[in-house]
């Protein structure tokens, strides 16, 4: 078990700054996160923690120790790659045995190493295969013990379940997290998944662009979004931009566009500022008919999808935004294309943002 | 599907093309390419009793020639194998750096490695012989008033001369090289990050990851050099002084009249050329055939040690690899360029020791002796050649390429064309002379002619080679899927993504081939009777000691083929 620490660090490729001047402390035995879109720099980041890769700026430390110039075969880590890697001319065996071997243990332990590490992911009977014959799955599962067979204290993901498909990928989430667990490593995944973020870690950080943009324990990242971006790439909300019509001890009243009125918990915002109102789909309360309140805004069925155990549906409001709508299926099936509905905005499900300084389109980017 | 009456039967005309296409792509492989080499093979059967009598029986020597023939393939031998050995010492760590760093001067660097290739050996024979013998090279720069090393200096303990191990092995190990490192290009690096992050030190990580992996193409790129060495004429007759190796006794014996012996050593290399290649390319196109090899485990246990060992280089003396490669390329390939270079400018008007002008270049080339005219007269030729060659070549071999992709029974041509490749030249001069010469079939006598049809016969394999890797590389079969799909006829598919998409890797073949043909000297010599080619002038110049001639010959050739490696630069990139 180890404890890793970024401070500050740069990575740049050229003109691209692939990770801009990270902040990262990640505690002993956690199962830890980076989560962002494709291109944010989490492969790098991965590199510089491995030691595949030298920070430009910034500084390395696995328990308190400054690792910068310590070249990767000794920094004792285990990584999982993306695309597994796995020696095509050697065995099951000899690719599991080959870190305990170049790091100089001795035969009868390797030996045991490799029999426990192998019978851990259930492929002892498979260790004289090659990569090529096994399926997806038991390739991934060598690629994990091969990275934990010499008994490194911090392991590395790099999208480890990404190369499978769905299924297999949502079975293997729990087995991975629980030999990881079992072996008391402290591990770093790197996905763009987040459902696969939010079910396996103990703490997530967002990445974007090169900059960590939160870090928070899923419970928390969820509930409380510190922006638009994570909002958006985390939860599936709504946004509406509006402007700060009046402030008092009960919160503020937001005015949307075509005259539409939001009242909010929120009392950070000035009045006359101009923010963003976000709600979640699941949070939208919708009805089937025309229904009169101070804060009632209505609309016209455009589109349902069936989502199995929920029905998601897409309106056109009047003021020409659209809202998204995430129901029950048992009280989907009510509403029908072109019905006219009213929705209603509850007030403690709304989070207030400022408006974002680059326009709300970028931040809703996640590619 | 349209039909015609032909020979009162209906024949579908299609069937009818593809069957003549392949019929026609066979016949000119077969008579262009193949002919010569098993002429020669069966010139030596059909003649055995001939080849017995001067051989092994000769009333007047003996078996004399039968002993020089086993000595001269014993020193050839013993020289292929040291220049291959040290072709591996250079050739593995030059082809990871070119494979895996980068570094400012990268494309000179590349460059360099590739003008061995291309550049005219005669030439190049001639500017390692001055750079090191005489008094314009190495020993003069030191001061010592004469050269380096003596002609004949012999290099103690492997008993091989220096000079001649020397070209041998700097126009074989860009083989090597090119042929490693594109293999490692093939290799994902991802083995290389895992293994480390495994724990394996950087040489731990070549030796067990990386190596075992690459070995194929390690393999083909030495058995390519090996084969270049014993063939290799056009250097070594310049700096061979008083030695005979394999490929030069054949032009001689050919010179001589003595054909018997010259043709039944020729046979023996084609025969050892053949018995070699055709098991690598089994091999190497065999899959997985690295699972094959001993297992990596066992051999860790033994050397436990060497880990030790690797990772102490790896952090100590990682940049060793750096340094021997560019000092190698430094001294083997620039140096001589330089020499000549330096040389011309001397002799220019004079011989700058003497101050004669009959040894300046101006005499040479403008005086009686007129060396101006003929080099005129050879650029000539030798442009002529290597043009018309490189054109037909093409055409056989864009049809070849294609022949070999469509049918499953022509996939051993593949394997087939690579003998003409490791035939020494000299030998595949011989079999023309032998086959279409006055003694043969009486229908070319030696001359420009002659020159090139024996230039198709190594030309047609290297664009074959590159035609085909180009296609392997790029997904061709997808688009072709596609385009038929879409409704074209296999013609329409040729003509329309097949050969846009392996345009380069064409082109590349011919480039290749171009400059293959300008410097070619061992065959050229046997069949070019009064046509002599640049290449083969340089030769004469040297041999006549018209040194300033030949200097200049030399740079005119050097920046010939500069000019050359500049093109094909461009166009394989
Ligand atoms: N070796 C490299 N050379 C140049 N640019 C690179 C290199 N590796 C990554 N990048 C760039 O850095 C950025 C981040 O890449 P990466 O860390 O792979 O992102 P992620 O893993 O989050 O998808 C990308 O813009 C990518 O193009
Ligand atoms: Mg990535």
């Amino acid at each position: 078990m180890i404890n890793i620490k970024l401070i500050g660090v740069t990575k740049r490729f050229g003109t691209i700054t692939a990770v801009d001047n990270i902040d990262l402390n990640v505690e002993r035995g956690e199962f830890f996160t980076i989560l962002g879109p494709t291109g944010a720099g989490k492969t790098t980041t991965l590199k510089l923690i491995a030691g595949l890769l030298k920070p430009d700026e910034g500084e390395i430390y696995f328990d308190g120790q400054l690792v910068n110039d310590v070249p990767p075969e000794e920094r004792d880590i285990g990584f999982v790659f993306q695309g597994y890697a796995l020696f095509p001319h050697m065995t099951v065996w000899e690719n599991v045995t080959y870190g305990p071997l170049v790091r100089g243990m001795d035969p009868e332990k390797v030996e045991r190493i490799g029999r426990e590490i192998l019978s851990k992911v259930h492929l002892l009977e498979r260790a004289d295969s090659y990569p090529h014959e096994l399926s997806g799955g038991m390739q991934q599962r060598v690629a994990l013990a091969r990275a934990l067979a010499s008994g490194s204290k911090l392991l590395l993901l790099d999208e480890p379940l990404s190369a499978l498909d769905a299924r297999l990928r949502e079975e293997l989430r729990f087995e991975l997290r629980n030999i990881v667990k079992e072996t008391g490593a402290t591990a770093i995944q790197v996905t763009h998944d987040k459902y696969e973020a939010l079910q396996l870690s103990d703490r997530i950080a967002i990445l974007r662009k090169g900059k960590v943009v939160q870090v928070d324990t899923p419970v928390n990242l969820f509930t409380k979004p510190n922006s638009i971006f994570v909002a958006n790439f985390i939860c599936d909300m709504n946004f509406f931009e509006g402007i700060v019509k009046k402030v008092d001890e009960e919160g503020s009243i937001i005015q949307l566009r075509g005259g539409l009125l939001v009242k909010t918990l929120d009392r950070t915002h000035k009045f006359g500022e101009r923010v963003v109102v976000a709600i979640r789909f699941e949070d939208v309360e919708i009805k089937p008919e025309e229904v009169e309140h101070p804060y009632s805004i209505y609309g016209k069925v455009e589109r349902i999808s069936f989502l199995g155990p929920f029905i998601r549906i897409e309106a056109l409001l009047d003021n020409g935004e659209e809202v998204s709508v995430k129901l029950p299926a048992t009280i989907g099936y009510r509403f029908e294309l072109g019905d006219r509905i009213t929705v209603n905005f509850e007030p403690t499900k709304i989070i207030v943002y400022s408006y974002p300084r680059a326009g709300l389109a970028e931040e809703l980017i996640v590619e | 599907m349209q039909m015609v009456n032909f020979f009162g039967k209906k024949i579908d005309v299609r069937s009818f093309l593809s069957k003549l296409f392949l019929t026609a792509t066979l016949i000119s492989l077969g008579v262009f390419v193949f002919l010569p080499t098993f002429y020669l093979i069966s010139f030596t059967f059909l003649g055995w009793d001939e080849v017995y009598r001067e051989v092994f029986a000769n009333p007047l020597i003996g078996d004399e020639h039968w002993q020089q023939i086993k000595g001269i393939l014993i020193f050839s031998f013993r020289i292929a194998l040291i220049a291959v050995l040290i072709d591996i010492l250079i050739g593995i760590p030059l082809g990871y750096i070119l494979a895996r760093k980068n570094f400012r001067g990268k494309g000179v660097v590349e460059d360099l490695v590739t003008l061995p290739l291309v550049i005219p050996t005669s030439a190049f024979g001639f500017a390692t012989l001055i750079t090191w013998t005489t008094i314009a090279g190495i020993g003069g720069f030191l001061g010592l008033g004469r050269g380096l090393v003596e002609l004949n200096y012999v290099v103690p303990i492997i008993k091989i001369p220096f000079l001649i191990l020397i070209v041998h092995v700097t126009l074989t190990f860009p083989y090597v090289v090119r042929i490693f490192k594109s293999k490692l290009e093939e290799l994902n690096p991802e083995f290389e990050i895992a293994s480390r992050s495994l724990g394996a030190s950087v040489f731990t990580t070549f030796r067990s990851i990386v190596f075992p992996q690459a070995l194929p193409g390690l393999f083909s790129g030495v058995v390519l050099a090996f084969a270049r060495s014993l063939g290799e004429t056009g250097a070594t007759i310049i700096v061979a002084g008083v030695n005979t190796t394999a490929s030069i006794a054949i032009v001689k014996w050919e010179l001589e009249f003595k054909i018997a012996p010259a043709s039944f050593l020729g046979f023996l290399l084609i025969l050892i050329a053949s018995s070699m290649i055709l098991p690598v390319e089994y091999f190497v196109s065999r899959e997985r055939s690295i699972s094959s090899l001993p297992n990596l485990t066992e051999i860790l246990r033994i050397e436990k040690y060497l880990l030790k060992f690797e990772k102490t280089i790896s952090r100590k003396l990682y940049w060793v690899k750096e340094v021997v490669s560019f000092i190698f390329i430094g001294i083997c390939v620039i140096l001589p360029i330089l020499v000549v270079l330096n040389s011309v400018i001397l002799y220019w008007s004079a011989d700058p020791y003497t101050g004669k002008i009959e040894g300046g270049v101006i005499y040479q080339l403008f005086g009686p002796a007129n060396y101006f005219k003929s080099l005129i007269r050879a650029t000539a030729v030798s442009l002529i050649v290597a043009a018309v060659s490189t054109y037909i070549s093409v055409c056989i071999g864009i049809a070849t390429a294609i022949t070999i992709e469509k049918y499953r029974f022509c996939r051993a041509i593949r394997s087939l064309l690579k003998v003409p490749l490791v035939v020494p030249t000299s030998t595949l001069g011989l079999s023309m002379i032998l086959l279409w010469g006055p003694k043969g079939l009486g229908l070319i006598n030696p001359g420009i002619w002659l020159i090139i049809l024996t230039h198709i016969v190594f030309s047609v394999p290297v664009v074959v080679e590159s035609a085909l890797a180009s296609y392997e590389g790029s997904d061709v079969e997808v688009y072709e899927e596609a385009a038929r799909s879409l409704g074209a006829t296999p013609y329409d598919v040729a003509e329309t993504v097949t050969l846009p998409i392996i345009k380069r890797g064409i082109f590349t073949g011919a480039i290749l081939s171009f400059t293959h043909s300008l410097g070619e000297t061992g065959a050229t010599f046997i069949v070019m009777g009064r046509d002599a080619t640049v290449s083969t002038l340089v030769v004469n110049m040297v041999e006549a000691l018209a040194i300033p001639a030949a200097l200049f010959a030399s740079t005119y050739l050097i920046a010939l083929s500069l000019i050359l490696l500049f093109v094909f630069r461009k166009i394989s990139k």
